[in-house]
């Protein structure tokens, strides 16, 4: 009979190795980069990256060499043969490095990339020899075959490339998956320079490339800083615990003096601590952000702590913050870089989880997450007074333009044809007044009255044509046109069409423009408010008593991309319920008017995303003030 | 001998205040509510001067004046449209589409009565040329096919001028 076990165990296929390093690792950038980590926490100070893509005359390998403290047999067997095991045996009590890697299975992340792995490694200055393991990784692929059942040949072997009086390991990646090409090789680089603080490189630590035929591509790995951040908050931590900052906003304030402020949080495990936060106001080019994702990141003595940073790690709620304040919150995550920097000797007491993943939950933790939201309220009220026009506001203004123009095309397509057909009657009124005026005379009634009626007659029937006559220049369309013209020259133009009408009436009118302004604005819609702003003011001084002189001046300046117009009359001014219906459509206060002149005005600045306002005084007179941008 | 007038528009009221002011003037004038109609009458009667609206559903004004022009190529032509407006530079226009077609005159719906009998007075002054001999020769020498091409393309002209002005 045989004997029954006392319980159940485990059975670990040999394929789960295939599962492990191909499934987990995500890449084959992720594999060189967890081999990378690996390396350096074995204390490593360089890391040098071989490659040699395939060929027709090469095999190709991919050779990661580190000057780490190396593995003794007995390390290898414990450490690396030990699946999921990430301890290493000193790192208890000389903690030189906080290891940087996951959880264990960074060793697997090599059989992505190749069917064959080399490891060579020197634990002890004294030993001659190195041990070599190799691993050939397709013996995994048999699903009948435990993970013990495959033995891993070693042998001691002298080798070039780990000198005697050198510890160190070499990963030897043989038999490649994937053909190296420049972009594949140049993404890995930027990956491993994601690893490195872009402001201030680790002093212990580098990596450094060498590709086989390609100078370009050799050499050592560095994450350029980034430039031309709108805003820049730099602060750190002073040893009375005060925190010291000095923001920067380049063109859009002024410089701003370095201060000193106290924390909510308890900065005394954090002295020393200096970080930095970039803001761009637009998502940055490639080429300012050096092609780093946004993110707040944490550095460990130059070397970055994850996922602090990465997409998914909203860590300081900025995300969060967003979503809940919808267009408020002025702080967008995608524009945000912060790089903070912690040392492991200075900061002893942000350790990290036994996971190696994030900071272990702790007050100095919880001190740091505290005085990095406080820095970023201030990056954000700074934001906010920076950006005179908030986004939702911008939006808003946006929304009216649209408005605006709508309503300028409905009111040219309803006036397109009725121009032309408010005139044929008025031809046959015009026409027939004029019969009657003749048949009157030839039977000999020539009476006043009569003479009265008819002029009457005809200078409405002009009063309307000339109201069409302005409804089918809106109909034309071209006041949504933008043209790019000398506005001074027009200008004057323009005002040369009233000269006559002032002088008849015995007003000075007055032009003050440059000798050139260009624009590019719609010339048509400038025309009509301008005509429109003059005919008012004419209008305002036929109530003055003949004996006043009367006096329109025009005043045409540039600022920036605005272009500024002001129509000055010496007239009665807007008394209050003229005021209320100012802009109103068809409203007016006026004999013979259509209520439609200033409205026109209004829709038509306003589509061009400029602003029409007035300033009057009884008695006085009225100053019209238009800003046409350039669009 | 009074001049003799066609007016061509299809509008039944504006031909009747027209007709009647013409006449009580003293012209000798004739009516056409259609392009055929106009036509017709050119075969009928031999008239110094058409009148013409400038929209008219079928048939453009320009390019009954050109088929006009074939009958009686002497004729002198006012054109009257709603469509002008104050800022139009006439002279511009004339110029722009003589070597297509001759408009002598252009007037904006509504004119006034003194307008339209102003303009005619104008055209037939005492020592007034007629129609200068290079445009006469024009029409008579264009086939009428090309003339009517002509026509069309100085409708296009105009309709640009109208819109830009």
């Amino acid at each position: 009979m045989a004997q029954e076990s006392t319980g159940f165990y485990f059975r670990v296929s040999a394929n789960l190795l295939r599962l492990i390093g191909q499934e987990l690792v995500a890449s084959d950038e992720t594999a060189v980069l967890e081999l990378v980590k690996n390396a350096y926490d074995s204390n490593a100070r360089t890391v040098t990256i071989t490659i040699e893509p395939v060929s027709e005359r090469r095999v190709g390998f991919i050779r990661i060499q580190d000057d780490g403290q190396g593995m003794s047999r007995k390390d290898f067997e414990h450490l690396f043969m030990a699946a999921a095991y990430s301890e290493r045996p000193e790192e208890a009590s000389s903690a030189k490095r906080v290891p940087t890697g996951e959880k264990g299975i960074g060793r697997f992340a090599a059989s992505r990339l190749g069917s064959r792995l080399t490891v060579l490694t020197r634990a002890a200055v004294h030993e001659s020899k190195v041990l070599k393991i190799d691993f050939d990784w397709k013996k995994f692929q048999d699903k009948t075959k435990d993970f013990d059942e495959i033995s891993i040949p070693w042998e001691q072997v002298s080798s070039n490339l780990l000198p005697r009086g050198q510890t160190g390991t070499i990963l030897e990646v043989t038999g490649l998956h994937s053909v190296w090409k420049p972009d594949r090789i140049e993404k890995l680089k930027a990956s491993l320079a994601e690893v490195l603080d872009p402001f201030h490189k680790p002093s212990d630590f580098k990596i450094i490339f060498d590709v086989t035929g390609s100078e370009k591509l050799s050499g050592p790995v560095t994450q350029k800083p980034l430039t031309g951040a709108d805003l820049d908050l730099e602060f750190r931590v002073l040893a009375d615990e005060e925190v010291s900052r000095k923001l920067s906003t380049g063109s859009l304030g002024p410089e701003n003096q370095r201060e000193a402020i106290p924390s909510n949080a308890d900065t005394q495990p954090l002295v020393g601590l200096t970080g930095r936060y970039l803001y761009f106001l637009k998502r940055p080019s490639k080429q300012k952000s050096q092609g780093l994702p946004a993110g707040v990141r944490v550095y460990r003595d130059g070397v970055r702590v994850e996922p602090f940073g990465s997409p998914t790690a909203d860590w300081l709620g900025v995300s969060e913050k967003r979503a809940k304040r919808a267009g408020h919150a002025h702080v967008v995550p995608s524009r945000l870089y912060g790089f903070i920097e912690i040392s492991r000797i200075k900061h002893q007491q942000l350790k990290d989880t036994t996971g190696r993943q994030a900071l272990i939950d702790n007050e100095a933790a919880q001190g740091l997450v505290t005085l990095l939201q406080e820095q970023l309220g201030f990056l954000e009220e700074n934001i906010r007074t920076l950006v005179s026009v908030p986004k939702w506001e911008a939006g808003k203004q946006k929304k009216i333009i649209k408005l605006e123009r709508a309503r300028l095309h409905a009111l040219g397509m309803l006036s397109a044809g009725l121009g032309h057909e408010l005139r044929q009657p008025l031809q046959v009124i015009r026409t027939q007044t004029g019969n009657i005026h003749d048949r009157l005379s030839e039977l000999n009634i020539n009476d006043a009255d009569i003479n009265q009626y008819e002029a009457a007659i005809d200078r409405n029937i002009q009063r309307m044509d000339g109201s069409i006559g302005y409804i089918a220049q809106l109909a034309k369309g071209d006041v949504e046109k933008v043209d790019n013209f000398n506005l001074a020259e027009h200008l004057r133009d323009d005002s040369r069409y009233m000269e006559n009408e002032c002088r008849a009436k015995g007003i000075k009118l007055e032009v003050n423009a440059p000798h050139n302004q260009m624009a590019r604005i719609s010339q048509t819609g400038f025309s009509i408010v301008l005509l429109n702003l003059l005919k008012n003011a004419v209008e305002a001084l036929d109530e003055l008593s003949e004996r006043n002189e009367k006096r329109i001046s025009i005043l045409l300046s540039k600022h920036g991309l605005d272009n500024l117009l002001e129509v000055t009359d010496n007239g009665t001014g807007i008394d209050e319920p003229a005021e209320k219906r100012l802009f109103k459509e068809f409203e007016t206060g006026k004999t013979g008017g259509m209520g439609i002149g200033l409205y026109t005005c209004r829709v038509i600045v306003q589509a061009h995303g400029g602003e029409i306002t007035y300033k009057t005084r009884l008695g006085l007179g009225t100053t019209f003030y238009v800003r046409f941008p350039d669009r | 001998m009074p001049l003799h007038i066609l007016i061509v528009d299809d509008e039944p009221d504006e031909l009747d205040a027209w007709r009647a002011l013409l006449r009580r003037k003293g012209y000798n004038v004739q009516t056409a509510s259609t392009a055929e109609q106009a036509l017709q009458k050119c075969d009928e009667h031999r008239f110094d001067l058409v009148v013409l609206d400038y929209v008219m559903p079928r048939m453009k004004g320009l390019e009954l004046l050109a088929r006009i022009r074939k009958k009686l190529p002497l004729v002198r032509s006012i054109l009257i449209s709603g469509k002008l407006d104050e800022k139009l530079q006439e002279q511009d226009i004339r110029e722009s589409i003589r070597s297509e077609v001759e408009v002598d005159k252009y007037l904006r719906k509504p004119a006034s009565n003194d307008e339209l009998l102003g303009a005619i007075t104008a055209l037939f002054q005492e020592k007034q040329p007629g129609r200068a001999w290079d445009a006469i020769a024009g029409d008579l020498l264009k086939g009428e096919e090309s003339s009517i091409k002509k026509a069309r393309g100085a409708q296009s002209k105009l309709n640009k001028h109208i819109k830009k002005s």
